[in-house]
């Protein structure tokens, strides 16, 4: 039979779909599935990760162990105690200067002794963190000294048997402390080691009623008020006897104001400042007693007030919490409030910062860390709260079971706590987590130490060991908007104006060589562009702040100058000109800029007193200067509006008929009068505000620092540029050609066919370019952490640094101990930056289908 | 002998024409080139030129439009031979020939949107009224603004259908409301669609069908007060009630306006316009009053074409 012929002559085209294609189908369906799959788990795995970090940061400490064992501390409630670092052992000192030393499983007596068998001890200060203990007598003397416990390892062969049998985790009585196997093995020996001074001996032999001491740069000094009434601030002079090697010390000091109540009672409680320069008395009716001795010369009496602020109730407990800057007080409610000394050029004042409420059983003890802002209460009713200051956090509420507690001590690493009652020893083994970290010191204002009010503070680590720790992620945030927000400011209007004028605007041949250019400075690194800006970029902007400024607004203007120009030029010649329009947009360029020298210097002149530096650090002139500054742009804005809106038609009415150099006349004069209403509307408007007594200073400007928002704003304009640009050029670009024929053909121009037909229809590519600008400036790390301060100030002035999130995890990171509050507190600012990046898309993906849906159907 | 076309296809679905088409060139004034058989189509196709055949009325008409040598090209490719034609003021003039002969050029030439695209140059001149269109000092956009054009294909913009119809009042600053809804009105119903879109003025005007859209397009063109109407096989996409119903507009807009319009629809050409031109292959064949054209044409290759057969 004949084949069949086809219309083309080729053998009939098969039916059937090759099984290759259906593979192929099969394949890429999958591979796409997995790929998509793949990289959705990918970032949930992050999230995930992230979340699993973080989470720990707000669980609440858990009680991991509890014990509890009978000691006869039936006589007197321990002045102190000490615990040692694996827990085992506690020391207590008490009133009759006996020191035990007791194991808290078993509550075994270890040792005992009597320090000073010959004086009778009468007062005690003991410092957190620090190991100096002050002790005072009946005869007037004070001794300095230490009691705590050394941590030594042993030899393993040296151990008797028993001992070197161990298991890990377990502990033996070795000599005078206890042998713990670690984990790793070894053999650790914690022993008391207590070391007091010889006396030093007063003037007066008065008995000691109270003391206090405090190492400074200069040496210990101590204060003692003592029975007859006398209150001293003493330096403790050291003399070594070369002869006999043997060391005496003596007080010599000055006397503190403190006639008015010397016939009072005596004061619960003395303290002094670190510097020492502070001497705090707290009575047991409330009243605290600040006495400044800042000038040695000339204490003086500086503040007395209520710290109770209720007559019927007693201050039964007051201890100063690691630093000695914050004050513990509790009262017979059971209400602990922290107070602290707020400094300030004139009179400073003791403020209270934290408040934990009552619960209406009396303090009867308070312990305070070592090594951070906890602190443990006990009530009258057996309850013991585990505080944590800066946070306000109750970390965990114990219980001794219906007894007293007399004395509390918190384990020196703040993961255990004993508790002595008249029923023995209450130990708990307790995982403190992370106290520092709540939502409202993270989100909020806190009230940190010597600040003046509650704040926003960044401030993981500090010089001493008795720093605070700030985490609030705020400034952080707002650094992020900071940097971005001017960048944007700077490169977005750039970016999408350029991507404009090449797509509708300019020659395709200029188009062919721009286009890859701009496109060419993404591939700058972005540790270049920061280099360039921390080191060249800024320092060269600050030799001139103004003409930097001016040059803001000279040469946009010198564009405008230079457009109102080439329309009055002659027909012809702009005709034949008209593809070299680019080079002339070029070649306004320089005097725009040069112009800016002048009107530079002239804007400092007439708007900032002649010195622009001294006026942003709030010296000389008026407020008036800086608002025309800052309202300019807007002013400019509302003017062009108002120019669309009413001057347009009217002068479009006033001028038909005219020829086109005439007409371009009557334009450039507009465009005069509409920049001198746009000078004068900000004007008046900046004298109205400055009237009203507000300040851009503080606002919108401030003290330049020289790596500032300024020139971040450039230079990440500047990285964000390319994308933007290239997106934004792209999505102008595929506006199909009909449209524009379409809009042209009615007569519109080029400007208005894009305006109201290109710019509408690219809407969404548009929004889209201006997101991932968005997203790139929020993510960027290299151009803030060089070309910023990285200070984590939190104010809005283009003229200071900040740190975003990005740049501080860069910074800190790498110095967090893995696993530390600090660390996880980074991994918090690592996921606040991916949720905020996660909103801003979600966001601009269901703004940018609002657009597309209005531009469906193309 | 057949000359074979780019498009010939769109011969094929010409329908019947309603006159009395002659079957044989028997009109004794029928022009053949002297002592030759070759036909000038042949002579174009082989890239040889042959003068236009222009009767004697057109000399007699006011011309709105005067396109005179008029020469385009996209790059190399010469797309327009020395067209030269004088479109009659107030009148209907329509512009046929085969598919890809350079209607929708000359007509993009008008109002100069050949500008947008960057390989085309050109030579000769058109004047609008005595108003040189290809001088350097031509003010383009207002050269525009005296001319509507509907598109081959219809391109609304993405707004709503009122947006659309008054967008050439909107460029102007136009914002009296009544005015601007009057037009809108007005040109609408001129291109029926008024009673189809009346209840939804201000849906988007992309949610129109493809025929509705084309209507949109044509009341957007006339919105504008033009001159001259340059109308670009308006009516490709519409069905023959919607058709008749534009062809009844461009009676009513005859006087006022001058319209330009290709159609590859003899029977529109034959119904509606005054003037007739016949291109082939970017030239000028034979140009005179349609009806004439259509019942006595003075070339032999253009009774060929109407009747639907070539050579
Ligand atoms: N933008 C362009 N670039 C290059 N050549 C073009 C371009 N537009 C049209 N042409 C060519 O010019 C010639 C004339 O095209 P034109 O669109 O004017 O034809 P037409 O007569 O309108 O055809 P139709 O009846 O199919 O619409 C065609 O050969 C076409 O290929
Ligand atoms: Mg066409």
């Amino acid at each position: 039979m004949e084949p069949k012929k086809t219309y083309t002559g080729r053998p009939r085209r098969p039916r059937k779909t090759r099984s290759s294609v259906w593979l192929a189908e099969f394949a890429s369906r999958r591979l796409i599935t997995t790929g998509g799959i793949g990289t959705i788990v990918a970032i949930v795995t992050v999230f995930v990760f992230l979340l699993y970090v973080v989470g720990h940061l707000f669980l609440s400490a858990s009680v991991t162990g509890q014990a509890h064992a009978e000691i006869d501390w039936a006589q007197a409630a321990p002045l102190q105690m000490g615990m040692d670092e694996d827990q085992l052992m506690c020391w207590a000192l008490f009133p009759d200067g006996s020191l035990q030393l007791v194991r808290l499983d078993t509550g075994e007596l270890l040792e005992k002794r009597n320090l000073f068998p010959d004086q009778h001890l009468t007062a005690v200060s003991f410092t957190p963190g620090g190991e100096t203990t002050a002790l005072g007598f009946e005869d007037g003397s004070v001794r300095m000294g230490t009691i705590r416990f050394d941590t030594s390892f042993l030899d393993p062969d040296e151990l008797p048997d028993d001992v070197r049998g161990l298991e890990v985790g377990q502990a033996a009585r070795v000599k005078s402390g206890m042998v713990l196997r670690t984990p790793q093995g070894q053999y650790r020996l914690q022993e008391l080691a207590v070391d007091i001074k010889d006396p030093a001996k007063a003037a007066r032999p008065s008995p000691v009623l109270l003391v206090d001491q405090s190492k400074t740069t200069t040496g210990q000094v101590v204060t003692v008020l003592t029975a007859d009434g006398k209150l001293r601030l003493n330096t403790v002079l050291e003399k070594n006897n070369l002869l006999t090697g043997q060391t005496t010390y003596k007080l010599s000091g000055i006397d503190l104001p403190y006639a008015e109540y010397a016939s009072t009672d005596p004061p619960l409680k003395l303290f002094m400042s670190a510097l020492g320069d502070q001497i705090y008395l707290f009575w047991k009716d409330g009243r605290l007693v600040r006495i400044d001795a800042r000038d040695k010369a000339k204490p003086m009496l500086a503040e007395v007030r209520d710290v109770l602020e209720n007559g019927s109730l007693q201050v039964t407990e007051v201890r100063c919490l690691l630093g000695k800057g914050t004050f513990l007080v509790g009262d017979s409610s059971g209400r602990v409030r922290a107070w602290f000394y707020v400094p300030a050029e004139e009179a400073g004042r003791v403020v209270c910062a934290h408040d934990f409420p009552g619960t209406g059983a009396a303090v009867t003890a308070l312990a305070v860390s070592d090594r951070s802002r906890s602190a443990a209460v006990a009530h009258r009713d057996g309850k013991i709260r585990l505080l944590f200051v800066t946070s306000d956090r109750v970390m965990a509420e114990l219980d001794v079971s219906g007894q007293i507690p007399k004395s509390l001590v918190l384990a020196p690493k703040d993961d255990g706590l004993a508790a002595a009652a008249a029923g023995g020893i209450w130990q708990w083994t307790i995982d403190p987590l992370h106290p520092e970290i709540t939502f409202k010191s993270l989100f909020s204002k806190v009230w940190y130490e010597t600040h003046e009010k509650p704040e926003f503070v960044w401030q993981s680590t500090g010089g001493t060991d008795s720093f605070e720790p700030k985490y609030s992620l705020v400034p952080l945030i707002i650094g992020t908007l900071k940097a971005s927000f001017y960048s944007l400011l700077f490169g977005v209007p750039l970016a999408l104006l350029a991507a404009i004028y090449t797509s509708e605007f300019m020659h395709p041949k200029s188009k062919a060589v721009v286009k890859p250019t701009i496109e060419l400075m993404a591939s700058l690194p972005s540790v270049v562009l920061g280099f360039l800006a921390g080191l060249v970029f800024a320092q060269f902007v600050e030799r001139i702040v103004p003409t930097v400024l001016a040059s803001l607004f000279t040469v946009p203007l010198a564009f405008l100058v230079g457009a109102y120009f080439w329309q009055l030029l002659p027909d012809r010649l702009a005709q034949v000109l008209a593809r070299g329009r680019f080079l002339f947009i070029c070649l306004v360029m320089p005097p725009g800029l040069l112009a800016a020298i002048p009107v530079g210097a002239l804007m400092e002149q007439v708007l900032f007193d002649g010195d622009l530096r001294r006026w942003l650090d709030g010296g000389g002139g008026s407020a008036v200067g800086g608002w025309v500054l800052v309202l300019l742009p807007l002013s400019a804005i509302v003017s062009v509006l108002l120019m669309g809106r009413y001057v347009n038609p009217w002068v479009r009415r006033q001028t038909i008929g005219l020829n086109r150099l005439k007409t371009a006349l009557v334009d450039f004069g507009k465009f005069q009068s509409a920049c001198a209403g746009t000078v004068l509307l900000a004007w008046v408007v900046a004298l109205i505000l400055d009237g009203f007594g507000f300040d851009a200073r503080g606002l919108f400007l401030g003290p330049y620092s020289q790596r500032n928002a300024l020139v971040v704003g450039f230079i990440m304009g500047f990285a964000i540029i390319p994308i933007i640009y290239t997106i934004a050029e792209d999505a102008l670009s595929s506006v199909p050609e009909h449209l524009r024929a379409g809009s042209l053909a009615t007569g519109a121009t080029r400007w208005q066919t894009a305006i109201r037909i290109i710019i509408p229809t690219a809407m969404s590519g548009l929004f889209s370019a201006v997101m991932i600008g968005l997203g790139r400036a929020v993510g960027e790390t290299m151009i803030v952490l060089m070309a910023t301060g990285n200070t984590p100030v939190m104010n809005w002035s283009i003229f200071s640094g900040f740190r975003t999130l990005s740049a501080n995890i860069a910074v800190e990171l790498p110095d967090a101990v893995r696993n530390s509050t600090h660390y996880r507190t980074l991994f918090l600012a690592a996921l606040t930056l991916f949720a905020i990046t996660f909103v801003l898309n979600s966001l601009a993906e269901l703004v940018r289908l609002r657009f597309r849906r209005r531009a469906y159907q193309l | 002998m057949t000359v074979s076309h780019p498009a010939s296809a769109a011969l094929e679905s010409r329908p019947t024409p309603l006159l009395p088409m002659p079957q044989q060139p028997a009109n004794p004034r029928l022009l053949d080139h002297p002592g030759s058989e070759e036909s000038r189509l042949e002579k174009i196709a082989r890239g040889q030129s042959a003068p236009a055949h222009v009767h004697a009325e057109i000399a007699q008409t006011d011309p709105v439009l005067r396109i005179t040598s008029f020469s385009l090209w996209y790059g190399k490719k010469q797309a327009l031979f020395d067209v030269s034609l004088c479109i009659p003021r107030g009148k209907v003039t329509a512009l046929i020939g085969p598919s890809g002969c350079g209607k929708s050029t000359l007509l993009r030439s008008v109002n100069r949107l050949n500008d947008l695209i960057d390989t085309v140059r050109v030579r000769g001149e058109m004047q609008l009224n005595d108003d040189p269109i290809y001088r350097p000092s031509v003010d383009v956009i207002e050269l525009r603004k005296r001319m509507g054009m509907v598109f081959q294909k219809p391109n609304p913009f993405p707004m709503s259908i009122y947006e659309n119809v008054v967008y050439p009042l909107r460029i102007d600053g136009e914002r009296d409301r009544r005015a601007l809804h009057e037009v809108c009105e007005r040109s609408l119903r001129g291109a029926a669609l008024w009673d189809e879109v009346k209840d939804r003025l201000h849906e988007s005007g992309l949610a129109l069908s493809g025929g509705q859209q084309q209507r949109l397009c044509i009341a957007r063109a006339i919105a504008g007060d033009p001159e001259v109407l340059l109308l670009d096989e308006p009516c490709s996409a519409l069905d023959p009630i919607a058709t008749s119903k534009i062809e009844d507009l461009l009676q009513e807009l005859k006087g006022n306006y001058s319209v330009l319009i290709v159609t590859h629809n003899m029977q529109q050409a034959a119904r509606t316009s005054d003037f007739t031109a016949f291109m082939y292959l970017g030239h000028v064949i034979e140009y005179g009053p349609t009806g004439t054209m259509f019942t006595n044409p003075h070339l032999r290759e253009t009774n060929d074409y109407i009747t639907g057969r070539f050579g």
